[in-house]
């Protein structure tokens, strides 16, 4: 009778590889990686484009977002007819970051375009709570040295538009880094093999309707992280040290509230 | 019943625990024929018995210890004693003997860093009575001068080798392992009970201290309750005894279940 083997019960993380008193997961065999975080990057860097989506609807904050983007580029030495061409900048205009990096002579040109084309008011009247508040705001040069006045209208939408923002799956989130993308795709920072699901990206439009929608927005997604692989943190850095200055922590008021809490429970 | 009246009835149950638990010790040792040529092998796994009795008992009368800052620390405790006594219980003889001598290599390198610190402080170590009471427990059981002191572990080897050794690695890992992060204060525990999250979503939801009141839950003293009757029953598989005492956490478990219905009885016909 031929013998029957038992099968080998795998140990817990099996799939990991030993280093050491160390267990390594399969994803760091490549070697270290930057960690990416919606939190503490993703969010400083893309803000601005959430803003303009939350005021005008996605539509028309993907063409405004996307002709600031495209504006910056062409400033920065991209001519309009290249980008058929495959050139793009050397930076991605959708992260905030970005803007930092132009002259006052490109900043000055830009904003001329943008007058022009009638864009630059729609521009500001949606970014105007961020630069408000954030005057160091690499965004801040659209207003020209005449920053908008801080108020508390902008305080509440700030707020709201973050805590949205912290779900990766709200529609805010989902549409934030689809313009991200989509500016990447439009200045040439981004090409996709085809058949793969981010080759179908206007199916995201109908996010969350439809099955299609979702994968590509999960893919949308995991692209989003690796555009910010090069991005100095500078920005994001002053964007949530700014928060504690411009609302401070009320801590007192967050361990009453918790012993309240553990008091009705009880 | 009300809730008063509840807990009333739960330290009525607990107070009968206790009780019963520490006839558990006194029946098995007085039931265990000793050989005092190897005095070790009876005075550890009886001491480490006591102490796992110690501490379910203290633990069920300290209803303040019922919560996840201070419950972890007794049952980790307990786990490890539970662990050294299922290894030394293999190998009594030999192993009771390695225990003790560690224990006193451990007193005598206390003893020593006790006179340093009396030394710094410009204080004579002779005259010190606690490092006197202290060096006489040594010397009672061997000299001090002829004591070695051992650094790394007491078994030579760490706790989940000895677990695995003693055939109890599953107690292992969902018993000593879980309740380490709160005996060791690692962010698996302090993040999750001494941590709140800002509710401000400009801040990052960033993490603040909190003292956090915590309420106390059952848990724990069963938990306790049931690493002591498992030490218990390991003792009995390696030293039958004719006494086999009532085994008091099945008791706790039967009254509490019965405080339990009679709660759900009473709720029921307040309703109705």
């Amino acid at each position: 009778m031929p013998k029957t083997r038992k099968p080998k019960v795998k140990g817990v993380l099996s799939d990991h590889d030993k280093v050491g008193k160390r267990l390594l997961p399969p994803m760091l065999r490549a070697g270290p990686v930057r960690p990416i975080s919606l939190g503490k990057d993703i969010i400083p860097e893309f803000f601005w484009l959430a803003l303009l989506n939350n005021y005008y609807g996605w539509q028309k904050g993907a063409e405004l977002s996307l002709a600031l983007a495209r504006g910056a580029a062409q400033v920065n030495g991209v001519a309009f007819d290249e980008f058929s061409l495959g050139a793009g900048p050397k930076e991605l205009f959708a992260t905030t970051t970005a803007y930092g990096t132009l002259d006052d002579r490109q900043k000055k040109e830009l904003v001329d375009d943008l007058n022009e084309s009638k864009q630059l008011d729609d521009l500001k009247d949606a970014i105007e709570p961020l630069v408000s508040f954030y005057p160091i705001c690499p965004l801040a040069f659209l207003f020209d040295g005449s920053p908008p006045a801080e108020t508390e209208e902008h305080l509440a939408l700030l707020k709201v538009a973050i805590t949205e923002l912290y779900d990766k799956y709200s529609k805010p989130a989902v549409s934030m880094f689809a313009n991200a993308v989509y500016i990447a795709f439009c200045t040439n920072k981004l090409k996709v093999m085809e058949g793969s699901l981010l080759s179908r990206f206007p199916e995201i439009e109908k996010y969350p309707k439809t099955e299609e929608s979702r994968g590509v927005a999960a893919a949308t997604r995991a692209t989003v992280y690796s555009l910010l692989s090069s991005t100095p943190p500078d920005w994001a850095i002053y964007f949530w040290n700014r928060g504690l200055e411009v609302d401070p922590c009320d801590y007192d008021e967050v361990i009453r509230n918790e012993s309240r809490r553990t008091m009705e429970s009880n | 019943m009300k809730v008063e009246g509840l807990w009333k009835a739960t330290e009525v149950v607990l107070g009968n625990y206790v009780r019963m638990a520490k006839d558990e010790v006194s029946v098995r040792w007085k039931n265990w024929h000793e050989d005092l040529s190897c005095r070790e092998m009876y005075e550890v796994p009886g001491g480490l018995l006591a102490r796992q009795t110690t501490l379910a008992t203290r633990m069920a009368l300290g209803m303040n210890m019922w919560n996840e800052h201070i419950g972890p620390l007794v049952l980790r405790s307990m786990a490890d004693a539970y662990i050294t006594l299922a290894w030394i219980l293999d190998d009594p003889v030999d192993r009771s003997r390695k225990f003790v001598l560690y224990g006193l290599g451990q007193e005598k390198l206390q003893v020593e860093h006790l006179k340093a610190r009396l030394k710094a402080e410009n204080q004579n170590p002779d005259d010190s009575s606690e490092v006197k009471t202290r060096e006489r427990w040594i010397d009672a059981q061997q000299f001090g001068f002829l004591t070695e002191v051992n650094i790394g572990s007491w078994s030579g080897i760490d706790t989940r080798s000895i677990a695995e050794q003693a055939n109890c690695l599953d107690f292992y890992n969902y018993s000593f392992q879980p309740f380490s992060s709160a005996t060791h204060n690692t962010w698996n525990h302090i993040g999750k009970y001494n941590l709140i999250i800002c509710p401000n979503p400009l801040h990052r939801y960033h993490a603040m201290p909190t003292v956090r009141p915590l309420p106390p839950s059952l848990y724990f003293p069963l938990e306790a309750a049931s690493y002591a009757d498992r030490a218990f029953k390991l003792f009995d598989k390696k030293f039958p005894n004719a006494a086999a005492p009532p085994s008091a956490y099945d008791e706790l478990v039967d009254k509490i279940s019965d405080l339990g219905e009679s709660m759900m009885c009473e709720s029921d016909s307040s309703e109705t």
